[in-house]
């Protein structure tokens, strides 16, 4: 499903594409995308290698020129600084002025930023808190592990208290407890009513906290919605019964998508909740025997995999 | 102000880099073997008389050796000030911040200009200062001389600059050399020119220094040295017979300017 633009057409959106394109020379990095993220949410924003997420990214952060259609960060322009001035960003790949302290680092992008210097006395502590580095505050960034570096980083995107944050890659270079703070940090953001748009590709992490996802291919949206109507539309039934013959099989085969059967267990993925009494009805006529049939929750493994599969079948 | 707030940062971290703190070993090595070359040069002279004629002949030596140390630091400083920066993702993270990329280019020249001119002034000065202590005359052109030699750095900070907006690190680095090296050539060939008058020659020499006037300033800053002496206190290998117009002055300011605007244009419309 896609996101309906009835809405006031910029208003109440933290991130809006139109019809995004970005080429380089002859290759599409970008080919049409078309984006809502609503505020007050964190969203995840997913797809395969080479799929152009991080380009999507650097136009929406005023890096890279778009070819044709538009972006909207907070119903502004990407380049204006209103809206830079409310923003966040974490680079993917990024190495740090490495002579600076971590502190120093922090107030020369709350510089940058425009914060006055009481702002940043107060404001600094404070992210280093959030980031877990405040025992490191004087530590030079050359010292820091690639870990502690990506903590830094998060530190400069979330300093000026930013109404919306892009993080991009945020914990690839984290340890699965790096990861769980990171995973706080940006529900504490949602907390504040602070906007997170995440580009991971760790599904699990992102089905933790994700309000919403688009998956993206090819520079196009594939799926997008709220996380939870997404993965309750695949919708998957494990049955276990005895006595399954072959016409049972296929009658299944024609109400569902997809049929899975192994050693007396069998996996239907259907389309709709009132398959499955049909379904039920089904083995029996054949002579089933029903021991037990239950729903499953699809994972956002599975629905990735799915549509971007089907896509690339295309 | 963004565009100073750059210009320190980047004067700070100019501070933190090996290229600086080896420039600054070699300069101090430089001064201490300059002074004890002078040194000899008047123990000995000082016996013979012509040790005032000498004066001019050290300091213009001393004043090329800073030319060209002068102009290494700019284009070391700058060659990949945007192009290693945009590698490493460091523009990444300050070019989305609220400030245009006009304040971020503006503000790295700023701040390297500033080095460069602190450095190519005080090392000049310093030169001056060796010889006019064992030679007790000091000569006020140096003040001048020693701003051209700021100004030729300059020129070549900004070509450096500009080339770092569209090229490879090495790439410019090797473009930067070879404009150097050809205004150089060519200036020399506009002095033979000169001296043979041969009227071409002089006239390619002015249409390169015109492409890339680091040489003009360099011989305007000599030349302003030998002003009023006899044609036996000049000769010498850096005697100026053609002496470059003062107009080159305002054209070499001009031409900074105008290669800033362009790789401010270059450097905002670049995909990062």
């Amino acid at each position: 499903m896609t996101e309906g633009n009835n809405a006031s057409p910029w208003g109440d959106l933290a991130i809006e594409t139109r019809h995004l394109r970005k080429e380089f020379g002859h290759k599409v990095a970008v080919e049409d995308l078309t984006l809502s993220v609503p505020r007050g949410e964190i969203f995840g924003f997913l797809g395969p290698n080479g799929a152009g997420k991080t380009t999507a990214i650097k136009v929406l952060m005023g890096l890279v020129r778009a070819t044709s259609g538009s972006a909207r960060l907070l119903g502004l322009p990407p380049h204006d600084m209103r809206a830079k001035e409310r923003v966040g960003f974490l680079p993917e790949l990024f190495r740090f002025h490495e002579w600076l302290t971590a502190e120093q680092f922090l107030d020369f992008h709350g510089q940058l930023y425009g914060m006055a210097l009481e702002k940043r006395r107060g404001r600094i502590p404070e992210v280093l808190d959030l980031v877990g580095l405040r025992a490191e505050a004087k530590y030079l960034l050359r010292t820091f592990s690639k870990g502690m570096q990506q903590r830094i980083g998060l530190a400069q995107a979330i300093l000026n208290d930013p109404e919306v944050v892009l993080l991009d890659e945020p914990t690839s270079a984290l340890d699965p407890l790096g990861r769980r703070d990171v995973r706080d940090l940006m529900r504490y953001l949602k907390s504040q009513g602070r906007t997170v748009f995440l580009n991971s590709h760790l599904l699990s992490e992102v089905e933790m906290v994700c309000d919403r996802v688009a998956i993206i291919d090819r520079g196009r949206v594939i799926a997008t919605g709220a996380l939870q109507e997404l993965l309750a539309a695949a919708l998957e039934v494990e049955i276990e019964a005895g006595g399954v013959t072959p016409a049972a099989l296929e009658e299944l085969r024609g109400l569902s998508q997809s049929v899975e059967s192994l050693d007396g267990r069998i996996v239907v993925r259907l389309a709709d909740r009132e398959d499955i009494p049909a379904v039920a009805e089904a083995l029996m006529r054949h002579g089933g025997k029903l021991y037990s049939l239950g729903r499953r929750r699809g994972s956002l493994e599975d629905l990735f995999i799915r549509v971007v599969e089907r896509e690339e079948s295309k | 102000m963004k565009l100073l707030l750059m210009a320190r940062f980047t004067f700070r971290e100019a501070l933190h880099k090996r290229v600086v703190h080896g420039v600054g070993a070699l300069s101090v090595a430089f001064l201490v073997l300059y002074g004890f070359l002078v040194w000899l040069a008047y123990r000995q002279l000082g016996e013979m008389g012509p040790a005032q004629m000498m004066a001019l002949q050290f300091t213009l030596l001393g004043m090329n050796a800073v030319s060209g140390i002068g102009a290494l630091l700019a284009v070391f400083l700058s060659v990949g000030t945007i192009s290693s920066e945009v590698e490493a993702g460091t523009l990444h993270a300050i070019v989305p911040k609220p400030l245009s990329r006009r304040d971020v280019l503006w503000g790295k020249w700023l701040g390297y200009a500033a080095m460069l001119s602190v450095y190519v002034f005080l090392l000049s000065l310093a030169v001056s200062g060796i010889v006019a202590l064992f030679s007790g005359s000091w000569s006020v052109e140096t003040v001048p001389s020693a701003l051209l030699l700021v100004l030729q750095s300059l020129v070549l900070l900004s070509l450096s600059v500009l080339g770092t907006t569209f090229l490879p690190t090495v790439a410019n680095g090797v473009v930067v050399f070879g404009l150097y090296s050809v205004a150089m050539m060519s200036g020399f060939m506009e002095q033979l020119g000169s001296m043979i008058r041969n009227e071409a020659m002089v006239n390619v020499g002015i249409a390169v220094s015109l492409l890339v006037p680091s040489d003009a300033m360099g011989k305007l800053s000599s030349s302003l040295l030998q002003e009023g002496r006899s044609y036996v206190e000049r000769i010498g290998p850096f005697m100026v017979n053609s002496q470059p117009s003062m107009w080159m002055v305002a054209y070499a300011i001009l031409y900074v300017g105008v290669l800033l605007v362009v790789a401010q244009a270059i450097f905002s419309r670049r995909d990062l």
